[in-house]
């Protein structure tokens, strides 16, 4: 969180696209990435992204404190959930090719602890599972990227997407075990407790 | 029912690492942690997944987002051409409704009228035939208003004709009743299928050759109509009359353009077991009943009975639905406005997608 934002946020509510600009720069990472997680693909995810800091500057009289992180990523997601929505409706190109075909993750923030080796393999093995995630029916993507990559909480998240609790914590358990089956096809990147369960099994 | 507790046990496992399980949920569940190895995979497995995915690292923006005065002005263009648009099919919804809705009114007040109007002058001796015919002009004047427009004003003068009919007949008085449902048989075949009367037994044969004078002379007729119609027309504008749109309508102005002393004569003609009628509009209407009347020598050589009906039409209300011809320009205009404001609508949005 910036020292200033509040002050940021106040200026920019009084029209000041500089100082909202500021804000756009702090917090443009944390978008992007939210809208390739649930997105899958670079360009949309910009796209969304970039709607998302218009709408969020238009409705920024509609923030009351509290989060703006928060704030502004629950404008994403519903960016993002329009957009999959237009998508389905009126697909440019095949529903199967848009998202997570042969994506590549873009740029991660730098992890220097990590050998080549390993920035590999990890890369490989995120790339699964945002495939796996992209295997998801639209609801449960968004839950399970609001829950386990952003950490909102149920009541946020049944907030966000306008439903119940229950409907929240069945499509999340749902979304965690498609992934879980989905990477059953690349177990030799998964630890061993992937190996030693399917072996069992 | 494995699969179904699989999903419960996913379920439960899945709150249970979010610490959404009430306690007497999570006593319960751990408590089965304990004596079930396959339970405790599951949740290991689950476990798994879940630090997998939180793991994901937080990804670099491509570029900066960081917005514009242009980036704004033309999401406001966006909100003005979708405000348009819909402003636009809106406007077009309320003027196709207020136009097919004065079209609608107008053909319907016209078929109750002419409807009651036939009712009211219905007699016990003709019932049938008029009910059987119902259906006929309503028909006409739904469907086929413009074909119509001259042909069922015709039968409709000569039903006039019959119902006030002053007969004088060489023969007793049960010969008229005979004409009067042959003529209405003659006017079910030239407009409606000819299975929609009933003709009583004595009257089968004559009915018969009936139909097949009235075939052949309803080509002729089609033919004709194109022609009478335009003299109708002509006449109509002559008289700065608008010209007549339903049968009611030609009934009401028939008279009119016959002139004041229009006459209508009616001659039936009945030679059992063959029988011919024969229509006879006087003096201006010529087509069909000269049609008719030409083709009879030929069929029946021998008459022998003679009917003839005479009755001087007297003048028609004024109908309203003449005047109401602007109304259906006005409702053209409607459509036609309400076509145009949803083409500009679609067109705002094509255009603008395409930019």
């Amino acid at each position: 969180m910036l020292e200033n934002e509040q002050a940021l946020i106040q200026t920019a509510q009084r029209g000041d696209l500089n100082a909202f600009n500021a804000l756009v720069l702090a917090y443009q990472n944390n978008v992007y990435t939210l809208a390739y997680r649930i997105m899958g693909e670079a360009h949309s995810a910009a796209d969304v992204t970039q709607e998302a800091f218009i709408l969020a500057f238009r409705r920024l009289s509609t923030y009351r404190g509290g989060s703006f992180r928060s704030w502004l990523l629950r404008i994403t997601a519903n960016q993002c959930y329009d957009e999959l929505r237009r998508i389905r409706r009126k697909p440019a190109v095949s529903v199967e090719e848009l998202p997570y075909a042969e994506s590549d993750d873009g740029p991660a923030l730098p992890d220097e602890t990590d050998t080549p080796e390993q920035v590999v393999q990890q890369k490989e093995l995120q790339r699964a599972i945002q495939t796996c995630i992209g295997h998801l029916s639209s609801d449960q993507r968004i839950v399970l990227v609001m829950s386990d990559i952003e950490g909102f909480s149920y009541q946020e998240i049944a907030e966000q997407v306008g439903a119940e609790l229950g409907t929240v914590k069945s499509r999340l358990s749902r979304a965690r075990a498609g992934v879980r089956d989905c990477l059953q096809a690349v177990k030799e990147l998964l630890p061993p407790v992937f190996r030693l369960t399917s072996e069992d099994q | 029912m494995s699969a179904e507790r699989n999903l419960n046990d996913t379920e439960l496992l899945s709150a249970y690492l979010d610490g959404q399980l009430t306690i007497d949920e999570r006593s319960a569940l751990e408590a089965r942690l304990q004596h079930e190895t396959d339970l405790r995979r599951q949740l290991a497995l689950l476990r798994a997944t879940v630090d997998l995915i939180r793991e994901l690292p937080q990804l670099a923006a491509p570029r900066d987002f960081t917005l514009t005065r242009q980036m704004l002005s033309a999401g406001r263009t966006n909100r003005r051409v979708y405000t348009f648009s819909l402003l636009s099919a809106a406007a077009a919804v309320v003027l196709l409704f207020v136009g097919f809705g004065l079209l609608t009114m107008r053909t319907q007040s016209a078929v109750s009228r002419t409807m009651s109007q036939i009712g009211n002058n219905l007699e016990p001796d003709v019932v049938s035939s008029q009910i059987a015919l119902l259906p006929t002009q309503t028909a006409i004047s739904t469907q086929s208003r413009p074909t119509s427009s001259a042909e069922p004003g015709f039968f409709a003068q000569e039903d006039q004709t019959l119902r006030g009919a002053d007969l004088e007949s060489e023969s007793a008085g049960e010969q008229a009743q005979p004409t009067q449902i042959s003529l209405s048989q003659m006017m079910m075949t030239s407009t409606a299928p000819a299975g929609a009367i009933q003709v009583a037994p004595p009257m089968a044969e004559a009915a018969d050759e009936l139909d097949d004078a009235t075939t052949s002379t309803t080509e002729e007729e089609t033919a004709e109509d194109g022609r009478l119609r335009d003299t109708q027309q002509a006449q109509s504008e002559d008289e700065s009359l608008p010209a007549p749109a339903f049968p009611s309508d030609a009934m009401a102005q028939q008279p009119s353009q016959e002139g004041a002393g229009g006459m209508l004569a009616f001659q039936a003609t009945t030679a059992p077991p063959t029988s011919t009628i024969r229509p006879t509009l006087l003096p201006t209407r010529t087509s069909l009943p000269t049609e008719t009347a030409s083709n009879t020598p030929s069929r029946t050589p021998t008459q022998t009975n003679t009917a003839t009906a005479t009755i001087t039409p007297s003048p028609p209300p004024p109908d309203p639905t003449v005047r109401a011809e602007p109304t259906d320009m006005l409702a053209l205009v409607l459509i036609a406005a309400a076509v145009i404001l949803l083409l500009a609508a679609i067109s705002a949005v094509i255009i603008h997608r395409q930019r």
